[in-house]
């Protein structure tokens, strides 16, 4: 008994889908939370591991979903049962997906889009651009009224006291102008003369003076800012450089960098919002579409699952149509198809005991009737034995002369029923005791062609054709049993035609089912079979010729049978009969 | 995705083909120091992008390699040290000046445009502080990098798959000979 269970791959394949579909939600969320953050952050070594995997995976997939494909279309051209199902399983599958991450892709653009096009609304940019002018307006407020003071007349007349009065010099700048956080004089080799005012505004040493009027550059001492103006004045004991500062808020510089950032981010985003869209549709199409294949080939795998049990099935089925009733399925505990599996392998278990209860009627029938007609063969020609020998006897009783009459003829109808007798023995031995077939290749034409040379020779008005046994043409059989058959084929060929005619021996190589055979046809022109006589013709002594022992085509039936092939004919009366012999190509 | 990353490597080949760089090495108490200037400077582009609002980056590569000799040479020259130092720029609106930051927290203010450009581009005398063998048959692998405009997260996606603000001098090898 053969018990078959097809390999099973399909857990293996979803184990690895499942640990694939695992490394992608770990790219996906490092994805989102490096690269999206700031990709700086993403170290090298992460890069390393990351960005390979990132372009091996989709390959991988893509690579087994195309060979998985592949194999459904091999599937489907060699005619292997299961392709419409899997397909429909794929297709639905793959139409569940689309309807799945379609929407999802909708809504992840559209918010994308939505949310990008608040961030560059109007009120946004004009209130981040105004606050920015608003700041840099202030600040210019303060310096041209540090510049418009220092050239004021009443700032003239201050500097008169410079070098007589600092104290006095200091609180009428002070008065004159509120807004002035101090004022530091140098002289021209850089050493401090005086200062007054809030020290954080006091220029530290090493501060090195240009010497000419105007404003320094913007300082930031801590959180404050200080902006100065620089003024030159020759007193009455030497030239001087004051400086006149003025304070900026605390905070003041942070806040306007906070703003000047974040117009920095609405003008890139201003700038290349449009290809931020399309990368974020590369990117989610990175991570969709491999997720999108993963489902396929999901599909592909459980199509595979659910199809196995009814292929296994289908399988048995065509084995026992062809005759192999030892063929069981092994059906997998807990399988909901496990039920039909068990009634299918009763079924073929019955149907075999059945047939070998048949076989065992049909065989003792067959030796019934061969018993019954091989009585009757050998019974006709002991009637003209015994009659020859009575004759001699009573004729040796009537003298020596009319004994020597019919010696010689009676002796010799004798002899010709006793050899009639022995070639009737022969052939029933040869037929109850064939030998188990020795298979070798054999050439198919140089074999026919030497059958029709030895045994067609008498038959000169037939011609013969095997032009359609196409050439190299192999059979593996038994080469003398095969040239049994051809022998009595073509003798009854050509005895079944009576003056000229043709015979044609054609040849080709059929499939059926997942087994290739040779087809061979013996075909005549002769006068065909009787519709009365078609059930008998393949039965043991049954013989419609003088001279036939009728065991010619049950031997050929046999000798086919033990090659696991198959025989049948196609007759017409009065215009020829075809015999048809299939032999299998691989044993 | 590999089209799109294929995309972005010949966009960014072919920028590499336009600028060049100016160059010396030194050797300070055997550590290397390098001078790196950009020839032809994309200034324009650069102040366009300033007075935007937007941030410059420039990126000076430096890698120094020790040639391999012997059997195991195929497997490729050892390298001895590499630095990136990374200048950003923006321009301040409140002081009115451009203001340049290093990656050693450095920061420099210039009053005029032309200042700013003629340090933005050039990294002088910069210790790197890979010790040069004096033996050895070395050499060094010099490139720069410009990004007009220094994308903000996350924007700096964009740069994975269209590095369209980025411009790169080719790799320009110099022995080291002291």
């Amino acid at each position: 008994m053969k018990l078959a269970r097809s390999p099973g791959s399909s857990a293996t394949g979803l184990l690895s889908l499942v640990l694939i579909y695992i490394l992608l939600i770990i790219l996906i969320l490092f994805f989102s939370s490096q690269v999206l953050q700031d990709i700086s952050k993403a170290s090298s070594l992460t890069n390393f591991i990351v960005i390979p995997l990132a372009i091996t995976l989709p390959l991988f997939i893509v690579g087994t979903l195309v060979v998985n494909i592949v194999r459904l279309v091999r599937e489907r051209r060699s005619g292997q049962p299961g392709f419409r199902f899997k397909f429909r399983m794929i297709v639905f599958f793959t139409f569940i997906a689309f309807l799945s991450s379609i929407p999802q892709g909708i809504l992840s653009i559209s918010f994308i889009n939505t949310t990008m096009g608040s961030w560059f609304s109007t009120p946004t940019r004009s209130a981040l651009q105004g606050g920015l002018d608003v700041a840099i307006e202030y600040v210019n407020d303060k310096l041209a009224n540090l510049a418009s003071f220092s050239d004021s007349a009443v700032f003239a007349s201050i500097l008169r006291d410079v070098d007589s009065a600092p104290d006095r010099f200091w609180t009428n700048i002070h008065e004159a102008n509120p807004s002035i956080s101090s004022v530091q004089v140098f002289r021209d080799d850089g050493s401090e003369v005086l200062f007054r005012g809030d020290q954080t505004a006091r220029i530290r040493t090493g501060f090195r003076l240009s010497g000419e009027e105007g404003m320094l550059p913007k300082e930031s001492n801590g959180d404050v800012s200080v902006l100065r103006f620089l003024k030159s004045y020759r007193g009455a004991n030497g030239h001087y450089s004051v400086v006149l500062s003025s304070l900026l808020p605390p905070g003041f510089d942070q806040k306007a960098q906070a703003l000047t950032a974040s117009r920095e981010i609405f003008t890139q985003l201003d700038r290349f919002g449009s290809l931020f869209r399309i990368v974020i549709v590369i990117f989610f199409s990175i991570f969709s579409v491999p997720m999108l294949l993963l489902s396929i080939l999901v599909s592909l795998l459980l199509s595979e699952e659910i199809m196995r049990p009814i292929v296994d099935l289908e399988e048995a089925t065509r084995r026992v149509t062809e005759g192999d009733f030892s063929y069981r399925i092994l059906g997998r505990s807990g399988d909901e198809l496990a039920l039909l599996v068990t009634s299918f392998n009763k079924m073929v278990s019955e149907l075999e005991r059945s047939r070998l209860t048949i076989m065992q009627t049909e065989k003792v029938t067959a030796w019934q009737e061969i018993a019954q007609r091989l009585a009757h063969e050998i019974r006709n020609p002991l009637t003209p034995i015994k009659l020859s020998a009575q004759r001699i006897l009573r004729k040796s009783q009537e003298g020596r002369e009319e004994l020597d009459r019919v010696l010689a003829p009676a002796i010799s109808s004798i002899i010709s029923e006793v050899e009639n007798l022995d070639k009737l023995l022969k052939e029933f031995r040869d037929f109850s005791k064939l030998p188990a077939p020795e298979l070798a290749e054999v050439p198919l034409r140089p074999l026919v062609a030497e059958v029709a040379e030895t045994h067609g020779a008498a038959y000169r008005d037939v011609r013969f054709h095997v032009e359609e046994i196409p050439e190299g043409l192999v059979v593996r059989a038994d080469p003398g049993q095969l040239k049994q058959v051809f022998i009595n084929l073509l003798k009854n060929a050509f005895e079944s035609i009576e003056g000229p005619g043709d015979v044609y021996v054609r040849a080709d190589l059929v499939r059926k089912g997942s087994l290739q055979y040779c087809r061979i046809q013996v075909q005549d022109t002769g006068r065909g079979i009787g519709a009365e006589y078609h059930n008998q013709v393949f039965n043991p002594y049954f013989t419609t010729k003088g001279n036939g022992t009728g065991l010619g085509l049950p031997i050929v039936e046999r000798i086919v049978f033990d090659h696991k092939g198959q025989i049948w004919f196609e007759t017409e009366v009065g215009v020829g009969t075809t015999f048809f012999v299939d032999l299998p190509t691989e044993q | 995705m590999l089209c799109a990353l294929c995309a972005g490597a010949v966009a960014l080949a072919q920028a590499r083909a336009e600028p060049t760089t100016a160059q010396s090495f030194a050797a300070d108490d055997g550590d290397l120091v390098i001078s790196l200037a950009l020839e032809d400077p994309p200034s324009a582009e650069i102040l366009a992008s300033l007075s935007e609002g937007l941030q410059c980056e420039v990126r000076f590569n430096a890698r120094v390699y020790e040639k391999a000799r012997g059997l195991f040479s195929f497997l490729g020259d050892k390298l001895i040290g590499e630095r990136h130092p990374v200048y950003n720029a923006r321009f301040d609106e409140l002081g009115d000046d451009y203001v340049i930051t290093t990656d050693g927290r450095g920061v420099y203010q210039f009053q005029t445009a032309t200042s700013f450009l003629a340090s933005f581009f050039s990294l002088d005398n910069y210790a790197t502080g890979i010790p040069v063998p004096a033996a050895g048959d070395c050499y060094a692998l010099t490139s720069i990098e410009v990004n007009v405009a220094r994308l903000v997260p996350p924007l700096n996606m964009i740069s994975l798959v269209f590095p369209v603000n980025r411009s790169a001098t080719a790799w320009t090898k110099t022995p080291l000979r002291f």
